[in-house]
């Protein structure tokens, strides 16, 4: 044992942190080691640096409201602005619409991409077209590429989107379709 | 011998951690969450009118100002004196709009031909207070509606096909 300076104690470190769900962000590198006799010599040093694990908090749901029944295509932006179209028999009555709102924390230094799927109706309410507005920026469509760290304090993300009715929805009933925000280091 | 177990436990160490590492290789590591949009329907409501104004036949002249309450009591009053007589007001059944606050705006007043400026009047109940650009609470209602009007000059002898009829809208406005 003597003289054998591999930093296995690191690589043991790594893999209890990766089982714990850390991100490794660098692969290691392939490693000579010398051996004369029951002396080792490691030739080079792996430079691993750990990651945070993404965690996204939903602060808040979409809420379009209450709207009127009919064959609409309602939209929500990330100001909670609802428009109805065609306008003339789609329209908000009540409630306080607003964006879904959520808090994504992880590593202070790479960038992440945000990235929409799973749109799941709810009986005749179809939801679509979700659009993001991360750490203030400009709403936009998903995939968010490559956007700025989350770091450990967290990053707001507010989420839009539109859902297509049929008009035969029940007279004063709640629906609740869906989507999955997903955040990953690319 | 030993020399070689201790190199091939720090490759095999190497290789878990490289496929660990991978980003996105494992669901595990796929921070993703659901985004429910509830949102809640309503009927649109409507509004059926069941009767127009009608404030029965004026005879003579003169008059300036002829008030319908939403009760049907007419007064007008002017240069001939002031009469009193008993009309109509217009009634309409609006649908039940649930939770939502509504106000009655009116609009589009279509005189002339001798009738004046017009304003509507509205109430819940007849001669009940005036619900005109108030709020109003959801539910379904009956409004009533009458209205004041300002005959001038022109106005002549109508009866039948020459009969004038002005006219507004009244429209139900959600909040």
């Amino acid at each position: 044992m003597r003289g054998f300076s591999l930093p296995f104690a690191r690589f043991k470190t790594g893999l209890a942190a990766a089982a714990a769900g850390m991100i490794v962000s660098a692969s290691v590198q392939a490693h000579a080691v010398e051996c004369i006799n029951t002396t080792c010599t490691l030739a080079s040093s792996a430079a691993i640096a750990f990651q945070p694990t993404i965690t996204i908090t939903k602060n808040a749901d979409i809420d379009f409201g209450t709207v009127l029944k009919g064959n609409c295509i309602y939209s929500i932006d990330t100001s909670g602005t609802v428009t109805g179209s065609p306008p003339v028999n789609c329209s908000t009555l009540s409630g306080s619409p607003h964006a879904a709102n959520l808090t994504v924390k992880g590593s202070a230094s790479m960038q992440v991409t945000i990235s929409v799927g799973g749109y799941t109706a709810d009986s005749t309410v179809t939801p679509s077209a979700a659009r993001g507005k991360y750490n203030n920026g400009t709403e936009q469509a998903f995939p968010l590429n490559n956007v700025a760290a989350p770091t450990s304090a967290g990053k707001t993300l507010l989420i839009g989107a539109s859902v297509t009715t049929a008009g035969t929805e029940t007279n004063g009933a709640s629906y609740a379709p869906s989507f999955t925000i997903t955040v990953l280091y690319p | 011998m030993r020399a070689m177990s201790r190199t091939l436990m720090v490759a095999v160490c190497a290789g878990l951690l490289t496929m660990t590492a991978a980003p996105g290789s494992s669901t595990a590591f796929q921070p993703a969450v659901q985004v429910n949009a509830h949102i809640t329907f309503v009927q649109p409501s409507t509004a059926t009118k069941l009767s127009d104004v009608s404030m029965g036949h004026l005879r003579g002249q003169g008059y300036d100002q002829i008030s319908l309450g939403t009760d049907g009591i007419l007064r007008a009053s002017g240069r001939a004196g002031e009469v009193q007589g008993q009309g109509q007001p217009s009634v309409i059944k609006i649908s039940n709009t649930r939770d939502s606050v509504i106000n009655f705006v009116s609009s589009n007043y279509r005189g002339g031909d001798g009738i004046g400026a017009m304003r509507a009047q509205c109430s819940l109940q007849a001669g009940g207070k005036n619900c005109m650009d108030a709020p109003v609470g959801g539910g379904a209602r009956t409004l009533y509606i009458g209205m004041d009007m300002t005959v001038t000059d022109g106005v002549g002898l109508h009866t039948g096909a020459s009969l004038k009829q002005p006219s507004f809208d009244m429209s139900i406005v959600y909040q």
